[in-house]
């Protein structure tokens, strides 16, 4: 077992997001969002701004004539894509580091990571059930807690989990047994700490246990989309063309389940996924 | 330096004599990691000398530390919460009407790990049923491990464990912070009793239960040793007492005198007498 005060503090170390983002995860978050006071908010950041009225304006869109305004921007945006936006270029930063020690390249991991969060989104657009706005998000930060884990972990314990997941272990498993604790656990202790909203905490920490969320409802909807997310995501890395997929667990078929998607529209979601990904990824150039 | 087979073996021999747990092999990433911090104190040059050092010796703390170290077990506040939802809404007002007299309540966590599961119960006694403040309340949580049984009673909680399955209005309630951690509030504390025990020896005075609590626990111990588990468990619970298992155990080894019962989506054994 590793020192876990010592990794939370290190957690707590990591550079947080501007305080307008976290401002503006928490505002579009509630119930009843005053939209005046979202535009508002995204007004005081010129760079947002432009990156709010580029998106707005993109292929999927759709719009016949261009969007000039921020009000009209952030309405054919939707709030969930504007917080990622508004969070997407800090978290790029820390998300693009190679993590050797996890054999991921430069880059590696925020190509994933806004993989999960396309599918994530394609996923809710097709799902028959309402997805909370946060999915997006929590998608796009669900594996940050990696980036805390390597930076703290010694070669030795690296080299351990290394081990257990050469023996067999799954990832999460070893994490539990060797660290105590697993890199969404993590994650969601450093978005808790950046004040992001807590369906975006519960997404992150659950997103390969989503049927460890206790209650059903949205959140457990929004946790069951970004697991199923991250596994399209896995799914497609490295393999261009069409993909043969499969579920291939009862979490993966429970989620399909819960969001009310027959098989051919999951096999659907996977090429809508493939056609949107180069355009997100474009928005955090 | 990686553990070698024959001190693999010799490990999973000693915890298996220990405490009836069996180690698979491909576990030996696990036995070099759970007793990496007993090298570290113990002073030991690496896992060789320690397995050396256990050979040499008799039966003794240390053989107990280690066998200790190998079998602590991850939990949770209100692990699965369906047998807790299944205690509050159907067990404990059960409970209450049939203990009217004796104004006593009896629950027994009996592998309490660091303590979550016990202060789960204690919580929900407290947090929803205001009617048993005058009532004798014991929990009784046990486990194998007197190191786990120390942070239990001390009840220190990291961000990361009340993160895991504790609503945010009752960690505020019931606990206090403590610099980056959580303690669990002293009258919460002072309805646990810890004490240190294997299942898989013979019991002693161990009072009549109302509930109890075998959880993810007997999926480490072969066939005989959970029906003897079992048969023991039955003899300690009322006569329309409750018993928990894990989620993953079976019930084949129990024996004739338990029914299965669904308590809204929870499924637990009663003794029939």
């Amino acid at each position: 077992m590793i020192d876990l005060d010592a990794l939370i503090q290190d957690a707590y170390d990591l550079e947080p997001p501007p305080t307008s983002a976290s401002r503006l995860a928490s505002l579009v978050s509630q119930e009843e969002v005053d939209f005046a006071e979202v535009v508002q908010l995204v007004s005081y950041e010129p760079l947002l701004t432009a990156k709010v009225l580029r998106v707005a304006n993109s292929v999927k869109s759709g719009s016949l004539y261009p969007i000039s305004t921020l009000d009209q921007a952030v309405l054919r945006m939707g709030t969930g894509v504007l917080m990622s936006l508004a969070l997407g270029g800090h978290c790029r930063s820390l998300m693009s580091q190679p993590l050797k020690e996890l054999g991921l390249a430069e880059d590696a991991l925020w190509r994933h990571s806004v993989t999960t969060a396309v599918a994530a989104e394609v996923l809710g657009d097709r799902s028959k059930v309402r997805v909370p706005p946060e999915a997006f998000t929590a998608a796009l930060l669900h594996d940050i807690g990696k980036v805390a884990l390597c930076r703290f972990l010694s070669p030795e314990v690296l080299e351990l989990l290394h081990r257990a997941v050469s023996s067999g272990a799954s990832q999460r498993d070893a994490e539990n047994e060797i660290l105590g604790v697993q890199h969404g656990e993590v994650g969601a202790l450093i978005a808790q700490h950046w004040k992001l909203p807590d369906a975006i905490v519960q997404g992150i920490r659950c997103h390969h246990d989503p049927q460890d969320v206790a209650e059903n409802g949205q959140v457990k909807t929004l946790c069951q989309l970004v697991s199923l997310a991250d596994t399209m995501a896995r799914n497609i890395e490295g393999e261009p063309g069409d993909i043969e997929f499969a579920i291939k667990d009862e979490v993966e078929d429970e989620a399909r389940k819960s969001l009310e998607l027959s098989i051919e529209e999951l096999a659907g979601c996977y090429k809508g996924l493939q056609e949107r990904l180069s355009e997100v990824l474009s928005w955090f150039e | 330096m990686p553990i070698t087979p024959r001190d693999f073996n010799y490990i999973r021999d000693l915890v298996l004599k220990g405490s009836s747990i069996a180690l698979q092999s491909g576990k030996e990433y696990l036995v070099d990691t759970r007793l990496k911090p007993l090298i570290d104190k113990e002073n030991f040059d690496d896992i060789g000398a320690l397995v050396s050092e256990l050979q040499r010796s008799p039966f003794s703390p240390l053989h107990v530390r280690v066998i200790e170290a190998m079998t602590t077990n991850e939990t949770s506040f209100f692990r699965d919460i369906r047998p807790f939802e299944a205690i509050r809404q159907h067990i404990l007002p059960e409970i209450i009407e049939r203990n009217a007299t004796t104004r006593t309540l009896r629950l027994w966590s009996a592998a309490s790990s660091s303590g979550q599961e016990p202060y789960s119960l204690a919580i929900s006694i407290r947090e929803h049923f205001p009617q048993l403040a005058g009532w004798r309340i014991e929990i009784l949580a046990t486990d194998l491990s007197s190191d786990i049984l120390q942070t239990a009673r001390e009840g220190v909680y990291s961000q990361f464990e009340v993160n895991r399955g504790l609503p945010a209005s009752l960690l505020t309630k019931y606990f206090d912070k403590i610099g980056i951690k959580w303690q669990i509030k002293e009258h919460i504390r002072n309805l646990v009793n810890f004490r240190q025990m294997n299942l898989a020896k013979p019991w002693s005075s161990i009072p009549t239960m109302d509930v109890i609590l075998v959880r993810n626990v007997l999926i480490y111990f072969d066939a005989d040793v959970k029906t003897k588990i079992l048969d023991a468990t039955r003899k300690v619970l009322k006569v329309g007492g409750y018993l928990f298992l894990g989620g993953a155990e079976t019930i084949s080894h129990l024996d004739k005198g338990f029914g299965q019962v669904a308590l809204g989506n929870a499924v637990c054994y009663q003794n029939k007498g």
